[in-house]
């Protein structure tokens, strides 16, 4: 009897839990890309004529080009004439070409205040910010408090489904695993609270990774119960990682000073990760402390972008890229000593998606590219050895039983999970070497379905599309900038994974962000959450 | 900050790609998820390369043909149902590919696309058949040591009763050396048809000339054309298109397919399914061949009796000998008569389905007649007793001092016992002799079940 009420629970959990995976996927969609704000306006300039422009940000271009956020159309006037900032002491004036203030030349930063005129080529344009701040009232926000609180409701239904399956699963063996229920519990506990903290406003990002980390926890409990404990521990060190990196952004003069000293302790650790780490699966990058071994390199990851975003003043007056290249060269040259390739090609992305987001150069984009590929072409050359670790590629289902016996078994379990899986426990990928890590996306549509394997990955596309929907109305383009270039680095490495584990590229070894069992990589991208959520701190917000 | 929103489209790019190659995969998925699902690996289904996770397999009476016992798959204990059942069930290791075992594996673990293998673990599915291991083993008995095929359906419902293909192996043995065996000849074989082809040429005449019936054509021990002789066995002298398939007149049919012409007997033996492959509960059998484009006269002639270059796949003809018994219109055999879960609960089951109206009425009962006619003066009704048979048999010369393939083919007419039947020995010498023979054993046992 019980045990045919337990066939029908896991019979019918298997359409229910895609259903509750799909609305908690729309709301979050909604919360985070679905409204359209209002920009509010901090102050005006006026020119001689009685023309408006309005400022809508805190921090502004003037100049003739397109991309300016104030555009002066006149011939004389340069491309970039000067960038306007808002910070604590009020309005900061930062000159790039010929313009005057009050009539004269002006000093690298001058504090400007109401009735300043500031000359660009013909006009004479006059600040002003007598009025408070118009700061517009967003109905969405209420609606977003709504939607978030039925956003947990429905996760929490679907962390119950997900435990209790996993439980019948463990029943019908002997060993029961007593982890499952605490760290289920104990993630559901810890969602609750920071969301009840917080007063669900604006806790869209976290209950995003609150979702992928039940799919984590998921794969762990089915894969390795007793590394539950382990996983759980790491997630919540990365939510205190998160609120940590969080607070510190969220104080942009702090931000700036502490960039040089994290960049230095970053690049550091890799050097000290060369020197004093231990080999695992043919790449050098971990580091055995004793009683427990941790991955550097993925918290290099969040030193990378901590320190190579600028704000806007840096960036129009300093256009020298040599400092910012040569950071980036020095955290790669390690990661390719230690043979890290995937690790390696991430970070590539994000020094891609910083260079382009701070310079929008796109011959210095293609330079960097082929750069890249005559670097492979080197190291294949002199190294036929790495080669060989690619050798399968393409070609798996030939090689089924040696080169491509991840894959294959990878695809065997995407086509017997079919949409809505096995059911919870009850995959065999976890035989697999590094199924639960490498091969984590076969691992969930086996046991899930490919509906939840697709919602998990919707998330990773979801954070793209946040960042760059925010691009243009954060505080800083620091915060438009780490934003684009975490969730960029995201995106890239889950396609390393999905795609490396079903041979559609090259299988190197990377963990899916959030999901993957490994507390080193559960706790960095917790991290790099962070600064998806910075693209969050609006303008409006003083 | 407008720059900012402008550069981070270099974002989007990422995005999109990244979207591609998951619509890439899904896709993929899609198309190729039994392949991968089915790959010997898959310890859902497998072990040791064989699929267990599977229901049973049982003939139309509830006998078992193929079950899993304790994480074994297993094969009938008796001898003859084995070895008689073999290619229709498969054998589990996946050399015969036309086995339901094999072709069916989805059916018999309960894979789908949408679903996965989520119902394999509580044992997949029950495949029952409309064949019978007690007339297939009679079948293969009669075969004896000959190679060849029967096949006998129900052309009113579409069951098929009997498949049998020889030679076949105990697949419980192991094996050395694989002379053909592991391939189906019923489904997977074509043969030159002999006169047995005279029934296509007939039907084209009685759709095409007016005169079919009552036009004669004058036999001294053949005829000949354009100076070469095609041969007959007899001095039949002046016939009728009846009297003339009676006595399988060469002469007779060889001048009518001449006047004819290539194109309507080509037309209508496309018509008839040559060219194109039949299928049996979506296993593909292989197509029957003819090809009478720039044919010289005399081959022409030789076409029209079967000793040209066509080739008859036995399924194929099943179905025509369907369609002349109902009326030009054949019922499409079927073996899958339902399909169960583990909880009992029916999930499919065959109906009948027909063929396109491949000639008229008119003409299948005309022919039909005539095949009555061929039995009850040529071959014999005690032949077959308590059967009204409908018939033609075919001797198909091979090669050069090797002795010819034996066909029988036909129905019976009484609508108590509406079956229709293919025979073919090979290398067994006239049509009827051996196949013949073989064709009421295996008719004799059918009959019971009625």
């Amino acid at each position: 009897m019980l045990q045919s009420l337990a066939y029908f629970y896991c019979w019918l959990i298997r359409f229910i839990i895609p259903v509750a995976a799909v609305t908690v996927i729309y709301l979050l969609f909604k919360i985070l890309i679905g409204n359209k704000k209002e920009k509010p306006i901090f102050a005006r300039l006026i020119d001689q004529n009685g023309k408006i422009f309005p400022i809508t940000s805190k921090e502004n271009i003037i100049g003739r080009g397109r991309h300016c956020d104030i555009v002066i159309r006149s011939k004389s006037a340069p491309l970039n004439a000067a960038a306007i900032t808002l910070g604590e002491n009020g309005w900061t004036l930062h000159p790039v070409g010929d313009i005057l203030l009050n009539g004269n030349e002006p000093e690298a930063t001058e504090q400007i205040g109401h009735g300043d005129i500031i000359t660009v080529a013909s006009a004479e344009l006059t600040l002003d910010d007598s009025r408070d701040p118009y700061i517009p009232y967003d109905k969405n926000d209420e609606l977003n408090l709504v939607r978030a609180k039925c956003a947990a409701v429905v996760l929490t239904m679907l962390q119950v489904m997900v435990a209790l399956s996993l439980t019948i699963h463990y029943l019908s063996t002997d060993a029961f695993p007593i982890q499952l229920p605490i760290c289920f519990g104990g993630l559901v506990a810890a969602e609750w609270l920071y969301l009840s903290v917080k007063k669900f406003d604006g806790v869209g990002i976290e209950l995003c990774a609150f979702f992928l980390c039940t799919f984590g926890l998921s794969v762990a409990a089915s894969a390795m119960p007793n590394s539950l404990y382990k996983q759980f521990i790491a997630m919540m060190l990365g939510l205190l990682l998160f609120i940590v990196i969080s607070f510190v952004l969220k104080n942009l003069s702090l931000t700036m000073k502490l960039r040089y000293a994290v960049g230095i302790i970053g690049v550091g650790i890799l050097f000290f990760n060369i020197l004093f780490g231990t080999e695992l699966n043919g790449a050098k990058n971990w580091i055995d402390l004793g009683f427990i071994t941790v991955q550097p390199s993925e918290f290099v990851k969040i030193a990378y972008i901590f320190a190579g975003c600028a704000s806007l003043d840096r960036l129009i007056t300093t256009r020298n890229f040599l400092l910012f290249t040569g950071f980036s060269g020095a955290c790669l040259l390690p990661l390719f000593i230690m043979r890290d390739f995937g690790t390696a090609s991430i970070f590539f992305i994000g020094m891609l998606i910083i260079v382009f987001m701070r310079s929008g150069d796109l011959k210095a984009i293609i330079l960097f590219i082929v750069a890249a590929i005559i670097g492979a072409a080197a190291i294949i050359a002199l190294k036929p050895y790495v080669a060989s670790r690619f050798a399968t590629y393409l070609h798996a289902w030939e090689n089924p039983y040696s080169g491509g016996y991840q894959q294959v078994n990878t695809m065997i379990a995407i086509g017997s999970g079919g949409l809505f899986g096995v059911g919870g426990g009850e995959g065999n990928l976890d035989t697999i070497a590094a199924a639960d890590t490498d091969l984590v996306f076969g691992f969930i549509v086996e046991e899930w379905g490919l509906i939840i394997g697709l919602c998990c990955v919707a998330i990773l596309i979801l954070f793209t599309l946040y960042a760059i929907k925010r691009a243009g109305m954060t505080r800083s383009v620091y915060y438009s900038i780490a934003a684009a270039a975490a969730s960029g680095m995201f995106l890239f490495q889950a396609a390393l994974n999905i795609f490396g584990s079903t041979d559609l590229l090259p299988l190197t070894g990377v963990t899916l962000p959030l999901i993957s069992n490994g507390g080193s990589s559960i706790m960095a991208s917790m991290g790099m959450l962070a600064f998806i959520k910075s693209a969050g701190l609006g303008g409006d917000t003083r | 900050m407008k720059q900012m929103s402008l550069r981070s489209l270099f974002l989007l790019l990422f995005t999109v790609a990244f979207s591609i190659g998951l619509f890439a995969l899904c896709y993929l998925s899609f198309t190729n998820g039994d392949a991968w699902t089915s790959f010997p690996a898959n310890r859902h289904i497998y072990k040791n390369g064989v699929i267990v996770n599977a229901g049973d397999i049982t003939d139309r009476d509830g006998k078992i043909l193929a079950t899993t016992e304790n994480g074994e798959r297993i094969y009938s204990p008796d001898f003859y149902t084995r070895v008689s059942t073999l290619h229709a069930i498969g054998d589990f290791k996946g050399f015969i590919k036309t086995g339901i075992s094999t072709s069916h594996w989805d059916t018999l673990t309960g894979y789908n696309r949408a679903t996965g293998l989520f119902s394999a673990k509580s044992g997949g599915n029950n495949v029952k058949l409309t064949i019978s291991a007690e007339v297939n083993t009679t079948a293969l008995k009669a075969l004896g040591n000959y190679s060849g095929a029967v096949g006998v359906y129900n052309y009113k419902t579409g069951e098929m009763l009997c498949m049998v293909s020889s030679p076949t192996y105990d697949p419980t043995k192991d094996i050395n050396e694989d002379e053909g065996i592991y391939m189906n000849r019923f489904l997977s074989s074509s043969y030159p048809p002999g006169s047995t082809f005279k029934l296509i040429t007939a039907i084209a005449a009685l759709e095409t000339l007016d005169d079919a019936e009552t036009r004669t054509y004058f036999c001294d021990h053949g005829t000949t054309v354009d100076g070469e002789i095609i041969t007959c066995m007899s001095k039949h002298s002046e016939m009728t298109l009846r009297e003339a398939l009676a006595k399988s007149c060469n002469a007779y049919f060889s001048q009518l397919a001449i006047d004819l012409g290539a194109e309507t007997l080509q037309k209508y033996a496309d018509k008839l399914g040559f060219n194109s492959s039949a299928e049996i509960d979506g296993i593909k059998a292989k197509a029957s061949r003819i090809d009478l484009s720039n044919i010289r006269k005399v081959d022409l002639g030789w076409a029209g009796m079967g000793q040209y270059t066509d080739l008859v796949n036995p399924l194929s003809y099943l179905t025509i000998m369907g369609a002349i018994a109902n009326e030009g219109r054949a019922v499409k055999p079927y073996m899958i008569e339902s399909v169960t879960t583990a909880d009992g609960i029916k999930i499919g089951s065959s109906s009948t389905d027909y063929t396109s109206q491949l000639f008229s009425k008119t003409t299948a009962n005309k022919l039909k007649e005539m095949m009555r006619y061929t039995v009850s003066s040529t071959y014999g009704d005690h032949r077959f007793p308590g059967l009204s048979i409908c018939a033609k048999t075919g001797t198909a010369e091979v090669d050069d001092g090797i002795t010819p393939h034996s066909w029988f083919v036909g129905f019976n007419m009484n609508d108590d016992c509406p079956l229709a039947f293919v025979v073919v020995a090979e290398n067994a010498g006239a049509g009827v002799g051996v196949a013949r023979t073989v064709a009421n054993k295996t008719l004799q046992a059918a009959k019971e079940l009625y």
